[in-house]
């Protein structure tokens, strides 16, 4: 973990709440932006967005930008009541191409994601530390990636990799 | 929720030089006179007849003014509208960025000006560009190949002509910039240098638009197919966005509100600028009216967000 600042989202991209006191935390859900850290950072400022995760991680040295506060919901998952109970880490980056999956950034996210589970009592396991593909379309039985269908992190998205640092700094 | 992950799991693992340009104001006649006859569709009818080409296998090519004046001295100029589907100019490596783009209204015709930059500093120079205004559309696409950064993505000119505009990163490179207009226009495009700016000015033209302007929403704006289009599978489906990780949602419902068909296809940006995006879209024969909707749904509810265009099925 190289450190983080806040960069709040705009209050039009989340919902504010309470959590874990007004809705259960139980799990976290990785995605990869499309996109630069600066440009997810600064889509979510956006009022238009629409959107937003609760931390991004930076490529090159696993820097951490968070967006949205964990007592708040971030609108990541494409299904409310994902969003509802989950914490939202996106990761610079494309799914088609592994070059920004640096080992900063997978030691960086997995130290973050360790120390939620900590906080949150989240189990350690690839039931509730999810990617963005695994999550259900609402609307859709059968069908993943919230709502519209999201692919990431991808195939190139090293889980086991990942899991292990997790299981690192958890431990 | 997550309680019942591990079902839900399992069954999708695997988808895991120069300060100044000469004045070059040499338009042929013969030129000027092929392009107006061979143009858009646009033109009005005391200029260029009926509008409609006579020979569509030409492709004119204009050259634009390239001045030094300044941009309120340009408005003196008024000879050179047309209705030309593409033109070109620039220079090879006179900016690298689009630092703003401004409007102003004059008597006859609305003005958007294109200001440059270069390593962070005004450009002297306009960079290379072409310009396209297909045939009977609402539109100009200007490509700048040689520019990847822009201080602007989109905006609103609120001109009676000169709509708005988006800045979309470009699939071969570069960005380009749309240019939409309220109805059928002509234009005309002169580049000023110290600093770089091409100025793009919009007059109504008084015949009706070929095809509907393309359907615009909030994030994403759709080109392929235009509204009420009789469509055939497989159906290209092409625009750009600013939806969430850059995922559209392809969709095609048949009168009843029934998913017919639906893809995803991701767009090649969208939290830096608009990201382009095409795709080839497959769908079964329908009876009727269907709606395409392309867009979103929601990260936050699943409610759908983008526009939606009503089709007819054309056979095939």
């Amino acid at each position: 973990m190289t450190g983080g600042l806040f960069y709040p989202a705009s209050s039009n991209n989340y919902t504010a709440a309470n959590r874990p006191n007004s809705d259960p935390i139980g799990g976290i859900i990785i995605h990869v932006a499309q996109g630069s850290w600066a440009s997810a950072l600064n889509w979510f400022q956006n009022p238009a967005a629409q959107a937003s995760a609760h931390y991004t991680v930076r490529s090159s040295d696993g820097f951490v930008g968070q967006s949205v506060l964990e007592k708040d919901i971030a609108w990541h998952a494409g299904n409310w009541s994902y969003n509802r109970a989950s914490i939202g880490i996106e990761h610079e980056g494309f799914v088609a191409n592994p070059a920004w999956f640096t080992e900063a950034m997978y030691d960086s996210s997995a130290w973050l994601c360790a120390y939620l589970c900590y906080k949150y009592g989240i189990p350690v396991d690839r039931y509730h530390i999810i990617g963005h593909n695994q999550v259900p379309d609402p609307y859709a039985p059968g069908q993943y990636g919230g709502v519209s269908n999201h692919t990431d992190p991808g195939s190139y998205w090293d889980w086991d990799k990942y899991m292990a640092y997790v299981w690192y700094y958890y431990g | 929720m997550f309680a019942n992950l591990p079902t839900l799991y399992y069954q999708k693992q695997e988808t895991k030089g120069e300060d100044v340009r000469p004045f070059v104001a040499v338009i042929s006649i013969a030129l000027l006179t092929a392009v107006l006859v061979s143009g858009c569709g646009q033109g009005s009818g005391e200029e260029r007849g009926t509008g409609t080409s006579e020979n569509s296998s030409i492709v004119e090519e204009t050259q634009p003014q390239q001045e030094t004046t300044s941009e309120d001295e340009t408005t003196q100029q008024e000879s050179s509208f047309t209705a030309a589907p593409e033109m070109n100019g620039g220079s090879d490596g006179a900016a690298d960025s689009i630092r703003e783009i401004r409007f102003s209204g004059h008597e006859g015709y609305e003005r958007a000006v294109i200001a440059f930059g270069s390593e962070d500093a005004p450009a002297s120079r306009v960079p290379i560009w072409s310009l396209s205004s297909p045939t009977g559309e609402g539109y100009a696409r200007i490509a700048f190949p040689g520019v990847d950064n822009t201080s602007t993505s989109d905006g609103v000119f609120g001109g009676s002509i000169l709509d708005n505009f988006y800045v979309v990163r470009a699939p071969s490179g570069g960005m380009f910039l749309d240019i939409f207009a309220t109805g059928a226009f002509q234009y005309r495009v002169i580049e000023l240098s110290d600093p770089g700016r091409l100025v793009v000015d919009y007059r109504p033209a008084s015949v009706d638009l070929s095809f509907p302007i393309p359907a615009r929403s909030e994030r994403t704006v759709l080109f392929e197919p235009r509204e009420g289009e009789a469509i055939t599978s497989p159906l290209r489906v092409s625009g750009y966005s600013r939806n969430f990780e850059a995922s559209n949602i392809v969709r095609l419902r048949d009168s009843s509100g029934n998913v017919l068909s639906q893809r995803s296809v991701l767009s090649n940006d969208w939290a830096e600028n608009w990201g382009y995006f095409e795709a080839s879209f497959e769908f079964p024969a329908f009876e009727g009216r269907a709606t395409l909707g392309v867009g979103t749904d929601s990260p936050r509810d699943g409610l759908f967000e983008g526009v939606e265009v009503p089709v007819a099925y054309g056979g095939g």
